[in-house]
């Protein structure tokens, strides 16, 4: 145990002369073997919605459907819920964007949710609402903000009994810049999961 | 949950030919399989029991188990407690970690090469794991406290002396790293991040604590509560959203956040006064009613977008009475926001006494209602 207490401290200083932030950074997202077998297969089996044809001139349209990209995942493929959040990209600000890629290797906030789906090659199917209440405000001409209440289960294919999901509720602000209306910011207020141990 | 024996499910034997050869295989089944499911399920059925202590924080009000960890599989239970007493977090928050991480599954894995309850990668496993077994419960758990400790001591500074706020950075630690914590000097402007911090802190109080007691981290108000429960403010409600916080890393300027909790029973349900309250004024634009708690610790409140203003300014109302009407009244105009009823909270002698002593949404003293309405046994269902 003393060895150890001596050797985690050394193996800590000789990673910190190599790249402290490596050392002490999150769990790393790497591709490994198995994902790079699994690159050619279909996103979600192509279910996910796209940015295209989306409405940039509504900004409750943009926002729903920044929600719903961002709540497509394929566990076999992804590897934590900001993967399908930055393939809403074209719907983002730059600076926004930017932010949440600085953000890509954290930690899967649903990664027993994931570890389960994946057990049975599953994918995310999500639905996107308006959320009830008063947090839509047209803040400015130019300046809004939307609620969304997005809810997802888990859509197997193996052909075993679709797993539970969740649901949360975010709160997205929105700018619009030539003519199109773009995400500059959100925040999530609840997130339920469904699964049960 | 910890792992099963349900790989060990007896088989019968082959059946070749012959109806005698049938009916001895038939009892060889019977004999070897009947002990072996028989265990299988016991095994189930005890796993379910020691994870299910009470159907939800609430329910251990009866058995007086406030602040008590509970819903923890059994094989979990003094593992998590050893964890948290070398990391310094709450035990339920060390709960509801390893439920998000593996859902305490002893073979869990992950895309990225995590494994065991705790998901470590090999890489860190090596650092903290003292050559013990990454699925073993106890060596992964030991390790976990070792790790979440160093985490919590890189982001100590950022901190100050707020343990609420400690909590929260290490929990971003784990999820973002503590380069990114340090960077942002707070939880980085991660979606991923502040939605994991946020998740956490939140199942820490209302699966893992007992009468749904606010757990640190989760806290929107540090001090006593004061006596008794609350009454839920819109009996049938549902919740839809919630507090939005105020200078949230990352986001514009001239994004002021929701500074409340809305609940929605579709319109016309009754609002109800959660505690002893006298009315300290009324909002007329989004028809919102005003009031302080009577007792300690003397929260003011409020009420929004009611159908009509029906109480006055000094009136007592006592706790389980109704205030108003749910509707949509706002901006002036009756269906200015679907039917839901606006819930304020408010920190106790805040204001400098600025506007008679009313304190007024996005005064800069709104604090998050829904831990407090949580543990005060007023929560929607």
């Amino acid at each position: 145990m003393g060895e150890m207490r001596r050797f985690v401290p050394l193996a800590l200083v000789l990673l910190c002369a190599t790249g402290c932030s490596d050392a002490s950074e999150p769990e790393p997202v790497t591709t490994s073997a198995t994902t790079s077998a699994s690159t050619t297969r279909d996103l979600a089996d192509g279910s996910c919605p796209t940015t295209r044809n989306v409405d940039r001139s509504d900004a409750s349209a943009t926002a729903r459907a920044y929600a719903s990209i961002g709540h497509c995942w394929d566990s076999t493929l992804d590897e934590n819920t900001m993967t399908g959040v930055l393939r809403a990209k074209d719907l983002m600000s730059v600076s926004w964007y930017d932010q949440q890629k600085k953000g890509s290797a954290a930690r899967n906030t649903l990664q027993a949710q994931f570890g389960k789906a994946a057990k049975h090659e599953g994918y995310s199917v999500p639905e996107a609402a308006p959320t009830a209440g008063d947090v839509d405000r047209d803040v400015a001409a130019d300046k809004a903000v939307r609620g969304i209440t997005t809810s997802w289960h888990w859509k197997t294919r193996d052909g075993s009994t679709d797993i539970p999901g969740g649901r949360d509720q975010q709160i997205i602000y929105l700018e619009k810049h030539g003519g199109q209306w773009l995400v500059v910011g959100t925040q999530t207020t609840t997130t339920e999961e469904l699964d049960k141990a | 949950m910890a792992e099963s024996g349900s790989g060990a499910m007896g088989k019968g034997a082959g059946v070749v030919g012959g109806l005698g050869c049938l009916i001895v295989a038939a009892l060889i089944a019977v004999v070897l399989g009947v002990p072996l499911l028989v265990a299988v399920l016991a095994g189930g059925i005890a796993g379910q029991l020691s994870l299910d202590e009470s159907e939800g924080c609430a329910d251990a009000v009866s058995a007086n188990d406030g602040g008590k960890t509970i819903n923890v599989p059994k094989a979990f239970q003094e593992p998590i407690k050893k964890a948290a007493k070398v990391s310094g977090l709450p035990e339920q928050t060390v709960a509801a970690q390893i439920k998000a991480e593996s859902n305490f599954d002893t073979q869990a894995g992950s895309k990225a090469g995590a494994q065991g309850p705790a998901q470590f990668t090999p890489e860190t496993w090596a650092l903290y794991g003292q050559g013990g077994d990454i699925h073993d419960i106890e060596d992964s758990m030991a390790a976990y406290g070792r790790y979440m400790k160093a985490l919590r001591g890189e982001v100590k500074s950022l901190a100050g002396d707020d343990a609420n706020k400690l909590v929260r950075l290490t929990l971003a630690a784990y999820n973002a790293g503590p380069v990114a914590v340090q960077k942002a000097k707070g939880i980085p402007p991660f979606q991923e991040t502040q939605d994991y911090v946020s998740k956490i802190t939140g199942s820490a109080q209302m699966s893992f604590s007992g009468e749904c007691k606010a757990v640190e981290g989760g806290k929107s108000w540090n001090g006593d509560l004061g006596k008794g429960e609350w009454t839920i403010p819109l009996p049938g409600g549902q919740f839809t959203s919630g507090y939005g916080g105020r200078n949230v890393p990352g986001l514009p300027s001239w994004a002021q956040n929701h500074m409340g909790v809305d609940l929605s029973a579709g319109g016309g349900a009754p609002i109800i006064a959660p505690m002893d309250i006298t009315v300290t004024g009324t909002l007329p634009n989004d028809h919102c009613v005003m009031g302080k708690m009577d007792s300690k610790p003397g929260f003011q409140v409020a009420f929004c977008h009611m159908k009509s203003l029906d109480v006055k300014k000094g009136e007592k109302i006592k706790r389980g009475k109704q205030i108003g009407v749910e509707s949509g009244f706002m901006g002036g105009n009756p269906s200015g926001a679907a039917a839901h009823l606006h819930f304020e909270m408010y920190r106790p002698n805040c204001g400098a006494g600025k506007n008679g002593g009313m304190n007024f949404p996005y005064d800069g003293c709104n604090i998050d209602p829904e831990p407090i309405l949580k543990e005060k046994g007023a929560w929607v269902k």
